[in-house]
């Protein structure tokens, strides 16, 4: 492979369309994801412990507005990965590629993801 | 650039079908958290609903299929930033850490999973 192929990774340079930023917001949601782990097996960890575990981690999730806001954040998070990956599969199979069709696809991600934020908010609160 | 092959197969199209496949495991796993969670189940429901060998034995295979996208994600990510670009002669000292932790927590997680999900 050709080794030194110029490179301009200026990011500050760029003006990012709205597919960039779709894109990058899927990698960071992936990130926050996995960094969001250990919260959903402590929480289904303690679910199946007992009773009275199950009714404890409720009420620390539930019973306050840091434990509720946690919970929506990981919900939202979960609708925008869910919501890209599955254009990233329709992809795939060859549609949504196009310039226009592309910029369309991401802007009904981020309008979908949205819904499904609000909806995870009207749940838990 | 990046020269040093470390995914997850060793294999760039084998790691992207994996990444791929799992995705759909997981959406499909996903609408059964879904309606679960949705009903609102007590304590004794859910301890019933993992402790079916179905539920235990496929959310174990979500598990490992999980690990295996996290896997693939977090190296892309990897490979994509740390690099001789911004991190100069550290660079592979630098990823090869990343990975390392990457590694380890996800091997974590797993045996937490499967702790929980033959402890109830
Ligand atoms: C808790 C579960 C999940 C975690 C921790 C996770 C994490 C990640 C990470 C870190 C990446 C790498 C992002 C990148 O390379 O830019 C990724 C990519 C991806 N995820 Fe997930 N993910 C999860 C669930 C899902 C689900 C349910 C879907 C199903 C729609 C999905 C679909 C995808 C797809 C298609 C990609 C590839 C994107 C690409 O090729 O650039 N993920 N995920």
């Amino acid at each position: 492979m050709y080794r030194s192929r110029p490179e301009n990774l200026n990011l500050l340079n760029f003006r990012f369309p709205l597919t960039a930023i779709a894109s990058i917001t899927h990698r960071i949601t992936g990130i926050l994801l996995f960094a969001a782990m250990p919260v959903v097996l402590y929480f289904l960890d303690q679910s199946l412990q007992s009773e009275a575990a199950f009714e404890q981690v409720k009420e620390d999730f539930l019973g306050n507005s840091a434990g509720r806001f946690l919970l929506w954040l990981i919900l939202s998070v979960t609708a925008y990965h869910l919501c890209a990956g599955i254009r990233h599969l329709i992809m795939d199979f060859g549609y949504l590629e196009g310039l226009k069709s592309g910029r369309m696809a991401a802007i009904v991600v981020f309008v979908l993801a949205g819904v499904l934020a609000v909806l995870a908010g009207v749940w838990i609160w | 650039m990046v020269t040093r092959i470390t995914g997850l197969t060793k294999n760039g199209l084998t790691d992207f079908v994996l990444q791929r496949f799992s995705a759909y495991v997981m959406l499909a796993y996903g609408v059964f958290l879904f309606f679960l969670l949705a009903s609102s189940p007590s304590h004794a429901q859910l301890k019933e609903t993992f402790s079916t060998p179905i539920v235990q034995w496929s959310s174990l295979l979500v598990v490992l299929l999980l690990s295996a996208h996290a896997w693939i994600g977090l190296w892309t990510i990897g490979t994509d930033y740390i690099r001789e670009r911004a991190f100069g002669r550290f660079d592979v000292w630098l990823r090869s850490i990343y990975q390392l932790g990457s590694a380890a927590l996800i091997v974590f997680y797993v045996i937490w999973s499967i702790q929980i999900l033959w402890s109830s």
